[in-house]
């Protein structure tokens, strides 16, 4: 044991490796939330009247709403006059090649261990570079267009294709759906926006990189995915942030929509800083995530590897609307020190035939807390629908605490809704197996949680279940016994 | 008025003698009566099942012909104690009288001091923050109170029935047991309550057990007759070192009157505080035509070594709702505890509905907790089997109901009674073999 504790130890104290911040000279918006800051935003965007329009009516919501506190985790009340709101890189010049990128932000991007060059050659990835709130590049932007694919930034969606935007925006999530939904909804700055047309398979995986990075700045992304009828497309989420003392707000709000036949695969390796190892600072990430199956045999699938964040807050939902639809969700959550997860998802069956699956793995170390949250509904009209959830918990270290609430509301008797949950720890007699046959206690507990999250990282496009064993082996390496 | 401000003033200064009433009224006054709002009844908006003008005074307690009939009907039990309107009616008591094991009606011990109310009345009952238990607590006038000494083995089990007869549809009554084993120990108890009666009851019951060290103690609670009923219960358990403690919870709903107003609400608490105590939960509700079951249960291990199982079995038809909400909590110190908790529901109707939700919370690393939840309809390819070889349709779904149902009936410890629910069930299912 004391050796197991030697390493747990040592995995343990693996410090924040993305802890730098990158000088660049910022254009703020002034500190603190008004009606003034949503018309600042709103008109730095260049945006038409009707966004503006919309953004107010969010904030007006917001006013009225009061700020939940029924999930499992503790924190300070945040200041929301306190931050900042805007930040924008002050020079603005056109970008056509990588080799007009702020050669600040490269070098930030190469410490990350994403070049950008390489990316573009050998993985074949688009990457729309979110650096704090302003798109800085779009690559591959040409390939894309040939097969009428759209992607870029929310900003420059509703300024070139306002009808899609129109349709789309705030169908999933509405405006008042939740405190920080409307929060985001009045303040976003910005986000990816994709169109998959009809019957298209997007030819390449679609991927972005979210910093924060500007002290006190609150990050609000938007993300809006519409794939069309018979479309298929795979978006990946990946995101470090710098260190910081001060904790950061971050609430994005990602609206996913499926028509007949279509396909979206959303993958999320979230990585930001966690705070230090008293628990100091952090990143709050209250996300609002949600998929609507609106066509029939439409599917949506949610993969997601968050190691990161003093707080996290998701439920990466779907709304399986489209009979036949099915509805995905991959997770694997891992806790240290003093972090706190309470994740899940929210499968609503309405069409008929629906099938959704949940599989959540939660790890939990040090002093952390980590609930599963999950709800099931299946509602009158969906006959025949499936589900079937499995959560488990793994718990590294007796001060830890792991927690699993899931809500199964059924009401209609055709359906079949199965729910499995297990806590425990990593079996001695596994350790002791491993070791018997030549692995040291690290290499065995390295082999045993690979293994136990293999389930969901196997859902994970290539490249990310590198970047996700990787980011595990950060987090916990060792840190088991 | 509110329901709750109606209910605060008619907080009785005479009956109001008696440990804790007042800080429980204030309690109750400061809660009032929860709404959907409140997590613990998201699924159960009792406010809307809860008469307007409730009376919490006193109601008559005679004996009508049908509490007669249905005594002289009953199985010879061996012991019962009855309550009618909640009120202790001795006459048609049978109490052992034994070594060891003592009887007292609650109205009688809180008229004078008494070193067992002092000791144990009031200190499971979280009366400060449980809407009913404060409610409870405030305007009880009698209950049950067993006291079995230490290594006292109580053979034959004691039946605690309690009779509703209400004359008047707006009362609602408060019923409690305080149930103390000393060490060493044993006691088999059923609770059971019945409508007497063919109008609407409502009826608040609270029961506190202290199962001490190496004692057992096991409860039936039967809830045979309830559509016509709303009803509370509250049991919290303490088990102490080498404890066993098992509840099963049974609840039947039958014909329905008409009222919309069938709500049973069950919580059932054990909370282990001694090394290797083990708690076993387990519960049967069958519900029809609009009838609302919710069963909220909770183990709470808090020291190490622990063993807690539950099972509940649900089977809902027509229109009836049911909700099922199971607790495990292990506390940081309770290490190598075992916990297992499981969660069938069968739904025969497409009206029927169930909202489930099972809770881990678990605080320490070396555990065993596992459950497991299951909502859907009778396997089809059993039906097929069984139709294939002769029987119709509406009898296959029957034997198969059984026997869904007979695994939680299986686990009733007190054996009368579950001998008792084998035969309820079949005829419940019309069932003949």
């Amino acid at each position: 044991m004391s050796d197991n504790d030697k390493i747990i130890d040592e995995v343990v104290a693996n410090d924040y490796k993305y802890g730098f911040t990158t000088p660049i000279e910022q254009e703020m918006a002034p500190i603190g939330l008004s009606e003034d800051t949503v018309r600042y935003i709103s008109a730095k965007k260049q945006e038409p009247q009707w966004m503006l329009d919309w953004r107010l009516k969010a904030y007006r919501a917001w006013l009225q709403m009061e700020q939940p506190d029924w999930q499992n985790v503790h924190f300070a009340p945040i200041d929301f006059q306190s931050i900042y709101y805007y930040a924008a890189q002050k020079k603005k010049k056109e970008i056509k090649s990588l080799e007009d990128v702020d050669p600040e932000i490269r070098a930030t991007y190469d410490k990350l261990g994403i070049p950008i060059q390489e990316q573009k050659l050998l993985a074949g990835v688009a990457v729309d570079y979110v650096m704090d709130s302003e798109s800085v590049i779009t690559t591959f932007r040409e390939s894309l267009k040939e097969k009428g694919v759209i992607f870029c930034s929310i900003s420059e969606a509703i300024r070139e294709y306002p009808e899609l935007v129109q349709q789309y925006l705030g169908t999933v999530v509405p405006q008042r759906d939740n405190y920080y939904a409307a929060l985001n909804s009045a303040v976003f700055s910005d986000g990816s926006f994709v169109y998959i047309p009809k019957g298209v398979r997007c030819p390449m995986e679609l991927s972005t990189y979210f910093r924060i990075n500007a002290e006190n700045t609150g990050q609000f992304e938007r993300t809006l995915i519409i794939a069309d009828e018979g479309s298929y497309v795979s978006y990946l989420e990946g995101c470090t942030a710098p260190m910081r003392d001060e904790n950061q707000l971050h609430a994005a709000v990602v609206e996913l929509i499926t028509l007949d036949h279509a396909e979206i695969k959303y993958s999320t390796v979230q990585n930001w800083y966690p705070g230090d190892k008293e628990g100091k600072g952090g990143i709050y990430n209250f996300v609002t995530k949600r998929g609507l199956c609106k066509g029939a045999h439409s599917k949506i699938s949610w993969t997601q590897v968050e190691t990161g964040s003093a707080i996290t807050w998701k439920y990466p939902s779907c709304i399986l609307k489209g009979d036949y639809s099915i509805g995905e969700f991959y997770s694997v959550a891992v806790t240290n020190n003093y972090q706190q997860a309470d994740t899940g998802t929210k499968m609503m069956h309405i069409g008929k035939n629906t099938r959704s699956r949940i599989v959540s793995k939660g790890i939990s170390a040090g002093r952390s807390q980590n609930s599963y949250r999950g709800q099931v509904q299946v509602q009158k009209t969906a006959d025949n629908a499936y589900n079937f959830s499995q959560c488990d918990s793994l718990l590294i270290g007796d001060k830890c605490g792991a927690h699993t609430f899931p809500y199964l509301e059924i009401k209609n008797n055709t359906g079949k809704v199965e729910h499995e949950a297990t806590t425990s720890k990593i079996g001695e007699d596994l350790l002791f197996y491993c070791n018997q046959r030549g692995l040291t206690s690290e290499e065995a507990v390295s082999m045993i949680i690979n293994g136990y999250c293999k389930e969901v990282f196997q859902h994970l496009p290539m490249e990310f279940m590198v970047e996700a064993q990787k980011l595990l082996s950060i987090s916990l390496e060792g840190s088991v016994g | 008025m509110s329901l709750a401000e109606n209910i605060v003033k008619q907080f009785d200064g005479t009956a109001a003698t008696g440990a804790h009433r007042h800080e429980a009224l204030e309690a109750f006054r400061q809660l009032g009566i929860p709404t959907s709002r409140h997590e613990e009844w998201k699924y159960t908006n009792i406010k809307t099942k809860l008469s307007e003008s409730l009376s919490l005074g006193e109601v008559s307690s005679e004996v009508n012909a049908a509490v007669k009939n249905y005594i002289a009907s009953l199985p010879p039990y061996a012991f019962r104690i009855i309550f009618l309107n909640g009120v202790f009616h001795p006459e048609l008591s049978i109490v052992p009288d034994m070594k060891g094991f003592s009887f007292y009606n609650l109205h009688d011990l809180f008229s004078a001091p008494s070193t067992l109310l002092d000791k144990y009345y009031g200190r499971l009952m979280n009366y400060r923050q449980e809407h009913f238990a404060a409610l409870n607590t405030a305007f009880v006038r009698d209950g049950a109170c067993i006291h079995v000494a230490k290594n006292t083995i109580v053979n034959d089990p004691i039946y605690i029935q309690y009779f509703f007869t209400a004359s008047e549809a707006q009362a609602f009554t408060q019923t409690r047991n305080l149930i103390v084993v000393e060490e060493g120990g044993s006691l088999q108890l059923a609770e059971d309550f019945r409508n007497a009666s063919n109008i609407p009851v409502q009826y608040n019951h609270v029961s506190e057990m202290f199962v001490g060290p190496n004692a057992n103690l096991d409860v039936v609670k039967l809830q045979l007759e309830v559509s016509n009923a709303v009803g509370i219960h509250t049991l919290e358990a303490q088990v102490e070192r080498d404890g066993a403690f098992s509840a099963a919870t049974i609840t039947f709903s039958a014909p329905d009157t008409g009222t919309g107003r069938s709500v049973i609400r069950n919580n059932v608490s054990a909370r282990l505080i001694g090394e290797n105590a083990h708690a076993d939960l387990n519960g049967l509700y069958f519900g029809k035509e609009d009838a609302h079951i919710d069963n909220h249960i909770l183990v709470d291990h808090q020291v190490p070594n622990g063993t807690s199982h539950q099972l509940y079995k649900g089977v809902l038809d027509q229109e009836a709702t049911g909700v099922f909400n199971g607790k495990i909590f292990v506390q940081p110190d309770a290490q190598k505890t075992n916990a297992f908790q499981s969660s069938k529901a069968l739904l025969l109707s497409n009206s029927a509905s169930v909202n489930s939700k099972p809770q881990l919370e678990i605080f320490a690393d070396d555990v065993k907790c596992s459950h497991g939840v299951a909502i859907g309809q009778l396997d089809e390819q059993a039906l097929f089997y069984l139709e294939s070889r002769g029987i119709t349709k509406p009898e296959a779904v029957q034997l198969l109901t059984y026997a869904f149902a007979h695994e939680a009936v299986e686990r009733i410890k007190i054996k009368p009674v579950r001998q008792f629910m084998c035969d309820r069930l079949k005829e419940e299912l019309k069932l003949n073999f």
